[in-house]
């Protein structure tokens, strides 16, 4: 799969050349539709879209630096059940990775969907873009936004969500085809490569001029992982220092109201019903009232550090440190760095790697006699 | 939800109260919240001890019962009949241990009714949040299983025949029998394994209640107790068991020469055989690996030869299923194959042999017609039996294989008795342990005879003369010593045969660290496993002596005709349940249930329990995320409730670990 091609950028510019190559893509009778991110209002926020004729492509914006939520649970809306019919989906690396999660829990599926992954600088979280876009008009704003990061960065004390700013995965795994900004010069070309045999056979189909290979979109992200690799250590470092003990990450947890947006947010948090929407947690007055008289005094809500822990044993191995959680909460908690700084104990302890590969089952699924023979040895 | 709970504080005679102030703890039981009459006593499983939870729950009207007194294990049944007697639903009531889990435990008498009084806050808060459930009855279906068809699973077999229920007893290899077929006298009566075994054999083979398949494997159980679905392999044995007359015709025509299983590779077998002319079936099987026929598509000399034209090449293997109520697994051991433990020249040295090659060379059908001759044709002058071969070894097994010292001492006998008195005789041995009926007087009478006892496991056995010499070292003279012999005979452990990690997968049992099937119970249930209705018979479970396997597999077989003879069983309620409306559909649930009790509802995209196969492990409901699937008795509100009076800091308690429990709480 060595097919890459090229999308040639006009004096348009890059966004309008984008929307071009989607419509070029819908037209192949293979596909019903293509979900990306669209602009549905001047200054508002680009949501992903489901497209189903070109004409409605014209706002288009998968470069936006917008990020409101992680799409994977959409496309599993999109994929729990055959509809006959084949759509792409324009995602995010670690949106594929959510997916690729979902699709393991049975939660979605591959069949029907043709995964567009997009080379991802980063984005803002929600507060910032929303600074960032100003009365801008978005699409100018999206290309402004990646001339300022090929230009040395982001001017005016912008800075990417705090999950971005650490993401080693900034280009996408497991797509079928894959849009190459790292090292583009989005004044003159995008390469698109098929990483698929479905994505060789649709990008073959468009007939699209061919990109000569080189090494700039390898240097480039590259150079971009080592950065993030240093800065998503010294992030971890920090929390871990902060959250060493039970009084500790209560400390650091004590924003929390217990609003489960970071649930709601959370791409791989995938019960229908959260247990602690049941009656285990509904208390009883006197129960409240029994646990003050303990100790004199009770905070509330309860059971907000238990939530958080409980949310960490079922999902912090399939966590894929999108931080959608930190940019649900309305109350400025952390949570993406505590829940990326576990999430690497426990992947690591399971030589997991969410996201990345069909093949590996979640930790938890499957039964392994041999493992952690240095935690059970004294039991032979 | 106000509750009306009674509280019962055992004091067990002095087991619980020569710890535990039991008055206090029932004193402080009392003003929990919903409780409304606590009381202690001696035994509370006494008769006078149950009908005062009866009369309190019958005339206090008590919805909710709390025991505090020895482990579940022991007497949750007892106090759940007696709560039934009182017209009060079984499971309405909790059962907490205050014995083995405090008063054995905590040498403190304050701290350990501390503790009793956190158990039973436990129990208090647990037991409100308490759902009425009905055990169901299904019937049993009357036929039972036995697999393999050694000594084990024939005594089984005509056991449960004997009582007019119908058996199918399915065996791997082409004829019954297992080891007791190899071997040639048993210890300590001496008298001859094919004179005891061949009757029961025939007796199998005639016996209208047993249906015998063998040449035949198990490849899948699935259903419960009392209703056991089982698909057999019946592997094509090339001869037609309906027309063959088992004249043996065929045997003498077949050109093609195999090393013998059954002569344990002393001798040559043809590619249409079978073990032993008393062979049970006596219909011969075509070996499909070797047959010139069936590899190469030339020869069919035994299809020429045969009289009632019983061979048919085109056999296939076919599979049947069955429907039983019950499983008997007497699948047996094997003996370890000593090739690894290059010090005693096993492959290396032809004189080194196996226990059971030496049996087959005692055999009179056997390769050198029941005489001890070496390779050389010639009678050993001298033999060493090495004892514990790879028993009693941390290296290999560290269990004691049980038969070998007494099977050493017949070969011992053997030796005088066949080679004559002037053969010497050594036993290399550990410790001689001669323990059953009539053991310790053989010992006493081969003694007599003259052989040579030398206690010590021998460092390696080497060649030098055209002798065997066993080195090692006397450690009751502590000399070293080196004895040249003719002949060395190796007694290797009984071990766990190599498939039964597969047969313990297929019939949903556990095996011990030692690779043989675990029992439910060592003592008080060495036949039954976790698996209703499947039961184990003689040496898959451990080794054991001819004896000990017979015993065993009645045992096995008494308790497989309990269960047919009651026809119904009564199914635990305490499953899984899996809630439609919180399911998501992930089926990781389904992967992980040990017992396939799990189906996925493609309609509705939602995993189901099916109850009747279900164990309440709880595999499902300790990973499903959301809580769809929950053990019924062991539901989250009620684990969280028993955890909540768990970490209730009494008044009275400890600081430090008041402090632990208050930051969790508050967590």
């Amino acid at each position: 799969m060595a097919t890459t091609a090229r999308i040639q950028i006009d004096g348009q510019g890059p966004v309008v050349a984008l929307q071009g190559f989607f419509r070029r893509l819908l037209e192949d009778e293979s596909l019903s539709g293509v979900m990306l991110p669209v602009h549905l209002f001047r200054h508002g926020m680009p949501m992903p879209t489901l497209v189903t004729r070109p004409d409605q492509l014209d706002r288009a914006d998968p470069l936006a630096p917008a990020f409101p939520m992680n799409s994977a649970k959409l496309v599993s809306r999109l994929t729990r059940g055959a509809t006959g019919e084949r759509i792409a989906v324009v995602m995010r690396p670690c949106e594929i990775r959510a997916f690729i999660e979902l699709v393991k829990l049975n939660q979605g599926s591959l069949e029907e969907v043709i995964l567009i992954g997009m080379d991802c600088p980063g984005a803002f979280d929600n507060a910032h873009y929303k600074e960032f876009l100003g009365d801008r008009e978005g699409m100018a704003a999206s290309v402004q936004f990646h001339a300022s990061l090929s230009n040395g960065g982001l001017a005016g004390g912008f800075e990417l969500a705090p999950a971005c700013r650490v993401c080693e995965y900034p280009s996408p795994h497991g797509a079928d085809m894959v849009i190459g900004l790292h090292g583009a010069d989005l004044g003159s070309a995008i390469p698109v490569m098929a990483t698929s045999a479905r994505g060789e056979a649709l990008l073959g189909a468009m007939g699209l001029p061919e990109e000569s290979p080189d090494d700039r979109r390898e240097k480039a992200l590259a150079a971009l992982t080592a950065t993030r690799v240093q800065a998503r250590d010294a992030m971890m470092e920090q929390v871990s220092a902060r959250t060493g003990t039970l009084e500790q990450l209560a400390e650091y947890l004590s924003g929390c109201v217990n609003c489960y947006n970071c649930r709601v947010a959370c791409p791989v948090c995938y019960c229908k019903e959260c247990v602690f929407n049941t009656d285990v947690f509904e208390h009883k007055p006197w129960q409240y009232l029994g646990w003050a008289k303990r100790k004199g005094s009770l905070k509330l809500p309860t059971d907000t550090v238990f939530y958080h822990l409980t949310r960490m044993a079922h999902m912090s191995t399939a966590c894929v440190g999108c931080g959608q959680c930190s940019n649900a909460c309305p109350n400025g908690v952390e949570v993406v760095e505590l829940f990326r700084t576990v999430a690497a104990r426990t992947q690591a302890g399971f030589d997991y790697l969410p996201g990345l590969s069909l093949d590996q089952a979640p930790p938890l699924t499957v039964f392994k006699e041999d493992e952690f023979q240095d935690t059970v040895s004294h039991l032979a | 939800m106000a509750r009306k709970i009674g509280v019962y504080v055992c004091h067990c005679g002095s087991n619980i109260a020569g710890r535990v102030d039991c008055p206090e703890v029932a004193r402080f039981a009392g003003g929990l919240k919903n409780v409304a009459v606590s009381r202690d006593y001696q035994f509370m499983c006494s008769d006078p001890g149950q009908d005062m939870i009866i009369k309190d729950i019958r005339e206090r009207g008590l919805d909710r019962v709390v025991v505090a007194s020895c482990s579940p294990r022991l007497h949750e049944k007892t106090f759940q009949k007696a709560c039934a007697r009182a017209g009060l639903n079984p499971y309405l009531m909790q059962h907490c241990c205050i014995r083995e889990h405090c008063s054995w435990v905590t040498p403190d008498k304050d701290e350990a009714t501390l503790k009793a009084k956190h158990i039973v806050e436990a129990a208090v808060l647990r037991v409100g949040r308490h759902k009425e459930l009905h055990s169901r009855e299904v019937g049993v279906l009357p036929d039972v299983m036995v697999v393999g068809a050694g000594i084990a699973g024939i005594q089984a077999a005509l056991d449960i025949a004997k009582s007019g229920h119908r058996v199918i007893l399915v065996e791997k290899s082409p004829s019954i029998g297992g080891h007791m077929a190899q071997f040639d006298k048993t210890f300590p009566t001496l008298d001859c394994a094919a004179c005891i075994s061949t009757p029961k054999m025939v007796a199998v083979a005639q016996e209208p209640n047993i249906e015998l398949l063998t040449w035949t494997e198990v490849e899948d159980v699935s259903g419960f107790v009392g209703n056991y679905t089982v698909t057999v392999r019946r592997k094509a044995r090339y001869v037609r068991e309906d027309i063959c007359t088992g004249c043996g015709a065929c045997l003498e025509k077949c050109p093609t020469k195999v090393v013998s299983e059954f002569e344990e590779g002393l001798s040559t077998r043809r590619a249409i055989y079978r073990n032993s002319p008393q062979a049970v079936p006596s219909t011969p099987v075509i070996d499909r690996d070797h047959c010139k026929m069936l590899t190469k598509g030339k020869c069919g000399a035994c299809q020429k030869t045969c009289p009632t034209g019983a061979i048919d090449f085109t056999m296939q293997d076919r599979r049947e299923v069955y429907h039983v109520g019950s499983v008997v697994l007497a699948t047996g051991y094997d003996t370890m194959d000593p090739t690894p433990m290059r010090e005693y020249g096993f492959g290396r040295y032809p004189e080194v042999y196996t226990a059971l090659q030496f049996e087959r060379l005692n055999n009179a059908v056997g390769p050198t017609g029941g005489k001890i001759l070496m390779k050389s044709g010639e009678a050993p002058k001298s033999v060493a039996i090495i004892h514990c071969v790879g028993s009693r070894d941390r290296n290999y097994h560290e269990y004691c294989s049980r038969t070998c010292c007494m099977y050493a001492l017949k070969y011992d006998h053997l030796i005088k008795d066949k080679v004559g008195h002037g053969c010497e005789v050594y036993n290399f041995y550990i410790d001689m342990r001669c323990f059953g009926k009539g053991y310790e007087e053989f010992y006493r009478r081969v003694q007599d005879e003259g052989v040579t006892f030398v206690r010590g496991r021998p460092a390696e056995v080497v060649q030098e003369n055209g002798k065997l010499v066993v080195v090692g070292e006397d450690t009751l003279m502590g000399v070293h010593v080196r004895v040249p012999v003719d002949m060395v005979v190796l007694c290797t452990a009984m071990e766990a045969r190599p498939d039964s990690t597969d047969v313990a997968r297929i019939f949903g049992i556990a095996q011990g660290r030692d690779g043989f099937f675990l029992e439910e119970h060592p003592k008080l249930g060495p036949v039954s496993t976790a698996s209703d209705g499947i039961y184990l018979a003689g040496t898959c479970q451990g080794p054991k002596d001819i004896p000990d396997a017979v015993a065993h597999a009645s045992g096995g077989a008494a308790q497989a005709l309990a269960l047919a003879a009651r026809g119904v069983v009564s199914i635990s309620p305490t499953t899984s349940w899996i809630n439609p409306d919180i399911c998501v559909g992930c089926k990781v649930c389904i992967g992980l249930c040990p017992y396939s009790a799990i189906e996925f509802d493609e309609r509705r995209h939602i995993a189901v329990i099916n109850e009747a196969m279900c164990k309440g492990c709880g595999s499902c409901a300790g990973y499903c995320p959301s809580g769809a699937a929950q053990v019924k008795h062991f539901r989250q509100t009620q684990v969280f409730s028993e955890i909540d009076g768990m970490l209730d800091p009494l008044p009275d308690l400890l600081a430090p670990a008041a402090e632990i429990s208050q930051t969790t709480a508050q967590a």
